[in-house]
């Protein structure tokens, strides 16, 4: 309401207001706030534009704190090459740099050797005024390949003009056409508010929402199915959600509703995660991506890109799986990398990943489906939660304007926004750190999670290596292994619980047969047959409708590398090799008794 | 009590998180290797120190002891909220509400609370000049059961609060009593569920028990954040119950709720019987009305007998300071008002390190004469309590929690967890820690210094009224809350006023901005039959057995503007 009443009076000089319902200044314990970072810098909230006031005080922009606001617009300008709405910088698209690998055995590494972009920028450069007017984003075809290093200046740099100056690497290859809508964003607590905003906006119950066959846990069970969704599973491979098993999963949930026998409407919306999949760890390729946005084109679908792990992408080397070759080069790299020592101390300067440790930086991350999308398909989610921290609890939309509204509207419904003290802490941050600082920051972060994934490569190479299958982590924070030889998950489970090692089952993530266990009636929207069947049926015009207790493929099992210490990592993967060995073993007998 | 027929159909499809449980299956096993859960790790966080400053120059810091830097940045995966800010709350709401919560450190005898609101002219005074709290103790590590003693610490001195950290977990609150209410011995055990502020859990609330069509009892006018924002995209119909200065008119509760019993069962109604209630007990939004505890204890009764459960907003609980002046042109109370509150403000704007509560004739209750709750009234588990920590420290943090019977708490904290995996963890943990800094003395020494604030802005609004408006407009002196709700004598239109006050340069909040009766019809509803033609025809209605269909455009009665005395300067 008051927005509505206060706007009418927003042009008003001299305007006296008894209308909202604020506390005043003097209501608020805190005068100041101080984080100190890893680097040393304090970043302190104070009198000084009111920002510890701010900070305590509701923020009434239904879209978000404007700094932060602001901050985000400007890089997504910069990262996605979409136009977005009040943006500072409203330059030429930015195209991005040609995905680093493009086939389906996954993105290849960079190829500079040892990306070691020395940044001296020492502590406390003041944070300079946002430009009013940002420069055009430069979109030159110069390599940032090479490996040449962009030596920050040291002392105080222009944070927001540095960020228009983000070497973006290109090849053009993709260009947002002209008609491509504007976008907006809007700041959530978290991308599960954003991905809940969007359940909430664009479905209504009883509507079928398509998913890949394993997927993100929590969105599933807390927002998905309490909201009374349908899921219609797509497989995946090795590059994440498979185009083609989505283009004809369509064709049939299509065929079915022109023939009256679905239940509700045609799907609508996928949710995807294209990044460092949760749970399978795969990427998708660029081509994977434009297929996927011309199949939902095809079949007016929008597009939930959950990228949370999109910043956490490091196109390793590694090949998937028994290449022991290749694991113990990758094995003799990560203990010999020297930054871990230096990326878990406090360093009082910024030093980026070096020592054989290829990290691609903001330049390098892959082209998101919102890049590529060029009529407004895509609803992308991002969040602080894997970049900063989860606990700042702060995410954000970017949508296509006119949806950009109504998901502010709820989560102002919601929330009233996220929280106040963290998107001013945030944005003083970052506003601090500048885009030279930021650009650190990313690689640093790249570069502690490259080690780790290196080491937990290396460690089920030695120790699963003629047991299970998988591919090499290039992104986010976890390995999908699969079991050859027809386990029992559950037994597996119990036997884990004996070796004192915690798992996460495959079946936790499935989405295929869901339904059914959570007591939903047989949808006749399940795909439950495999693969070769189904384009049988949809030649058929026709689908069997007998729901999926059967088989769901290997048993699989989600190891997250990020969390635990590299020592227990290998500890607990020699733990689940013995497990997994005295069940085949078990197994065998069984079969020969 | 079996809360399955209040659940929606969303709740009901809610189940506890299966990745939580694996890790709760894995917990009791000693020397475990967990490679499930998908936590960054701690050398991934930029902040290894938060340091917030306080108003009395403590510093609150969270580093590396305890790891509250990190837990301050990582996830918090209790579905209630961060286990010491939730224990310290549980505390609190033991005592201040005596009522039995689970885990909570404290369960000696429950409180009862001093009655200080009596009869249906608005809250009773304080008759003490200054109450000056005598803060017992530094604290001690287990609490001790809070007494009942009729004792009075009106009157006593000032303690003040230690510098320097004194022992986190309150000591028994000293809470005076006289002795009027026991909780009936089956009343259930209740918990809290930390939320991202009240709205949040009002969200909440509104999720886990209505589904769309379902009708809501509210106010005539209400909080319309709410009502815009939540009940209104959640697809309910109102049914408003007018109010007087007490708020919520038990009487015309009944009355509606009889006729929408006797619609429903004649299959008049489209919709199930009303389940639920929404109402803002104290310093209600926009009118500002307390209500009293005989008429709490009546809507209790009202609601038992028509088996509704009640959503009580107390937003505003914290900013009670039951003044004494009386309402509309009384000057003279007023300009003694006016004194007062000018001698208090020059103490609280400015930044003194030490604390100083409340004196210079400001009588505020502390948190000893908060008003007694309908937490604390309900015997049967029928409240949802609503508690913000937006009026009490900041709106900026972002902080609010519910307190629910245990039943209902695990559905709501499942909603909680699936909307946004539960509030911010950097202001929890920092909230936390400022608590346990401040002790429950420093706790409600601050307490004590914001009502006295809002008592003083308050004694100011209404002396500038009173001076002004005297002749022209009726209102109710503030006893609690932000808000003055201004009644204008004659028959004037409020657009025209409106359209005035741009051009004089002032905003105030038209009254039809909260106005629940008719409000669907407005907003391009199907005329519902549950808004009504004012009261004097209902009972009519009700002895004929019938209703009148006619629905909401009719007179909304004097033109009523809301003035906030908070967020601007005196």
């Amino acid at each position: 309401m008051p927005s509505g009443l206060v706007h009418r009076f927003a042009g008003v000089d001299g305007v006296i207001s008894l209308a909202a319902g604020l506390p005043p200044a003097e209501a608020f314990p805190v005068t100041e706030l101080t984080a100190r970072t890893v680097d040393g810098q304090d970043v302190t909230l104070g009198s000084e534009g009111r920002q510890a006031y701010l900070a305590q005080q509701y923020n009434f922009n239904p879209k978000g704190y404007d700094p932060l606001l602001k901050w985000l617009r400007n890089l997504t300008v910069e990262l996605h090459g979409v136009q977005v709405a009040n943006a500072p910088a409203q330059g030429p698209v930015v195209v991005k740099k040609k995905e680093p690998g493009t086939a389906a055995g996954g993105p290849g590494g960079d190829t500079a050797a040892a990306v070691a972009l020395t940044v001296a920028a020492a502590a406390t450069p003041p944070p300079p005024p946002p430009p009013a007017e940002a420069e055009a984003v430069t979109a030159s075809g110069a390599g940032g390949t090479g490996g040449a290093t962009a030596a920050a200046p040291a002392g105080p740099t222009d944070a927001e003009s540095a960020a228009v100056a983000v070497a973006v690497a290109v090849a053009a290859t993709t260009q947002a056409s002209p008609e491509a809508p504007v976008r907006d964003l809007v700041l959530t607590s978290g991308a599960i508010h954003a991905i809940f905003a969007i359940i909430s906006c664009l479905t209504d119950p009883g509507d079928t929402i398509v998913v890949d066959e394993y997927t993100y846990t929590h969105a599933l069970e807390c927002v998905f199915l309490p909201r009374g969704l349908r899921l219609l599973p797509i497989r995946g491979d090795r590059e994440g959600l498979d185009a083609e098993d989505l283009d004809r999963q369509l064709q049939l949930a299509t065929a079915e509703a022109a023939a009256g026998r679905g239940a509700c409407r045609r799907p609508r919306l996928l949710y995807t995660i294209p990044t460092g999949h949760n749970p399978t760890g795969a990427v998708m390729g660029e081509q994977r991506k434009r297929r996927i946005l011309e199949v939902c084109e095809a079949h007016d679908l929008l597009i939930l890109e959950d990228d949370a792990y999109y910043w956490l992408y490091y196109p390793y080397g590694g090949e998937s799986g028994d290449n022991p070759g290749d694991v113990e080069r990758g094995e003799a790299e990560a203990e010999a990398e020297v930054e871990k020592g230096e990326l878990e101390g406090r360093g009082g300067s910024i030093a980026l990943a070096r020592g054989g440790i290829r990290v691609p930086g903001l330049e390098g991350l892959p082209p998101s489906l919102l890049h590529l999308d060029t009529c407004g398909r895509v609803i992308r989610v991002d969040t602080f939660s894997k970049l900063l921290g989860p606990g700042y609890r702060l995410g954000w939309i970017t949508a296509p304007s006119p949806l950009a509204a109504k998901l502010a509207n709820w989560v102002q419904a919601s929330t009233v926004g996220p929280c106040s003290v963290t998107q001013v802490l945030v944005a003083k941050l970052l506003q601090q750190w500048g885009m030279d600082g930021f650009k650190a920051y990313v690689r640093k972060l790249q570069g502690l999670y490259a080690s780790r994934a290196a080491m937990a490569h290396a460690a089920v190479s030695a120790h699963l290596g003629d047991l299970a299958e998988w591919q090499a982590p290039h992104a986010g924070m976890f390995m999908w292994i699969q079991i050859p030889g027809d386990l029992d998950e559950g037994a597996l489970l119990d036997a884990l619980v004996a070796a004192k090692v915690v798992v996460v089952p495959g079946s936790m993530f499935a989405t295929r047969g869901l339904q059914a266990t959570l007591g939903w009636a047989a949808a006749p929207t399940q795909p439950t047959q495999p693969q070769q069947h189904q384009q049988q049926q949809l030649e058929e015009g026709t689908r069997q409708e007998s729901v999926e207790t059967g088989p769901r493929g290997p048993c699989c099992l989600r190891l997250s590398f990020a969390g635990c210490p590299p020592e227990d990592f290998r500890e607990g993967v020699v733990r689940l090799a013995n497990v997994i060995r005295a069940a085949l073993l078990s197994r065998g007998a069984q079969e020969r008794g």
